[in-house]
């Protein structure tokens, strides 16, 4: 669990632009896609994410826009900046080698007895 | 008062550091998410209750996301490090501005008992009165800054300008205090040194109880106005040359650079810059103080350039101890919430 909270941490950013470069979107529904995506791997206290769409927006990778919704409550819709989408290939590219890499090296090895945390 | 206005309540305790505005709308875009996902698990069946417990429960400790968010917001932008980096600058041009108008009036760099100044001794009302004019406009500014400050609620540029106003008042004080008679009531002194005291406490209470990083601004800033202070003193005896006051001019100007710095800077190097501006202080007090040190030893005064570069550095260590304090306060409502 440790391992794949870190990877989860290492990763926010990327899911969060990835989603962002399909359409504008806000929090809750940033939470739900990532959760139905990745079939509850990528569930986090939803809460941390607006930590990280704030750190985005104020480096420039994202840009928010507040939109009237249904009701009376307003949203804020986070859409991705061109500096964000230059980021999210740089990570893409990275994250595809890391994988390729890390799967070369351990792509066939049977976990030991206990299994892996 | 339902889990969830107690957990949104806490969320805005948690928001303390952000100005109002970021607040608002930091409360409108949680409060909208945790009322959606709510309404989507009492459709899928759940109770009010039920959905209000796992809707908290999964959007994590308040206290901790408010944290994460007001260490997002609590950065000032260029412009606010600009304005949090102003007053030492401000006071230090002001001091050098009153000092080169004197210079350029008297044509003294030598002062004291001179037969420049003797020549010019006639004159000292009507220059005393054009160098407390640039000093009188200078404190108007900083006054008025700290009132547009504590007006919009403390933003993350305040602290300095209430500390300058703050540290500049009190040595206006000290300096007029030193010509009053003494009050020869224990419970009058006692009173008096509560109420500067307190004087002295309220711009980093203010602070340093919103976040750490405007109470280190406000802590470096009255150390700063004590370095400087000293500083454009070591024109006094023994060494009577007003120009070695002009010092303050560059030193107000490293000042600023470093306040600004320790605005903007993320945490890690924040720490590198405060103990730069601590050192910076400690040695314009050391330096200022050195210049009348012998004379004091002299006429059988003790030496008070340690105590006064032990004093620049008290504003800082109260400001941490506040911040401290509040940092405490936070996880015990926490655990309090969470329990």
């Amino acid at each position: 669990m440790k391992l794949r909270h870190q990877l989860r941490k290492g990763s926010t950013e990327t899911l969060i632009l990835t989603l962002l470069s399909e359409e504008p979107m806000y929090g809750y529904r940033i939470a739900r896609e990532l959760e139905t995506r990745s079939e509850g791997y990528f569930q986090m206290k939803e809460g941390l994410l607006y930590p990280a769409l704030h750190q985005m927006e104020e480096d420039g990778l994202v840009r928010g826009e507040w939109r009237s919704g249904q009701g009376a409550r307003r949203r804020k819709y986070y859409h991705i900046t061109k500096k964000g989408h230059r980021i999210l290939a740089d990570s893409v590219a990275e994250w595809q080698t890391f994988a390729a890499q890390l799967l070369g090296l351990i792509g066939d090895a049977e976990p030991q007895a206990g299994g892996v945390s | 008062m339902t889990v969830l206005e107690h957990y949104l309540r806490e969320f805005q305790l948690a928001l303390g550091g952000c100005d109002e505005a970021t607040r608002r709308n930091l409360m409108e875009e949680i409060a909208g998410h945790i009322e959606e996902h709510v309404r989507a698990l009492q459709l899928a069946g759940a109770s009010e209750e039920e959905a209000m417990d796992e809707t908290v429960n999964r959007f994590g400790a308040a206290h901790e996301i408010g944290g994460q968010l007001r260490a997002v917001h609590g950065r000032p932008s260029r412009r606010e490090a600009l304005l949090a980096a102003a007053p030492p600058a401000l006071m230090a041009l002001g001091s050098g501005l009153s000092l080169l108008f004197f210079l350029s009036r008297t044509g003294l760099v030598l002062g004291g008992s001179t037969p420049a100044w003797q020549a010019w001794k006639p004159d000292a009302g009507v220059l005393g009165a054009g160098m407390l004019a640039v000093l009188a406009v200078t404190g108007l500014v900083l006054v008025g800054g700290a009132l547009v400050a504590l007006l919009r609620r403390l933003p993350p540029w305040a602290g300095p300008w209430l500390s300058a106003v703050a540290a500049a008042g009190f040595g206006a004080l000290t300096i007029a205090g030193e010509d009053a008679p003494p009050l020869n009531n224990a419970l009058l002194e006692l009173a008096v040194g509560l109420v500067v005291l307190a004087w002295i406490l309220l711009p980093l209470a203010l602070t340093a109880w919103r976040d750490v990083r405007s109470g280190l601004l406000a802590g470096l800033t009255m150390g700063m106005i004590l370095a400087q202070m000293l500083v454009t003193n070591a024109r006094a005896l023994p060494l009577e040359r007003f120009d070695v006051a002009l010092l303050v001019l560059p030193l107000g100007l490293f000042q600023g650079a470093l306040l600004y710095l320790v605005a903007r800077a993320d945490p890690m190097r924040r720490w590198a810059w405060v103990l730069l501006a601590v050192l910076l202080n400690v040695g314009a007090v050391l330096v200022g103080s050195a210049v009348w040190r012998d004379w004091r030893v002299l006429q059988g005064r003790p030496d008070t350039g340690f105590y006064f570069a032990f004093l620049s550095v008290c504003p800082v260590i109260a400001a941490l101890a506040i911040s401290a304090a509040r940092w405490g306060w936070g996880q015990w409502r926490g655990r309090l919430v969470a329990g």
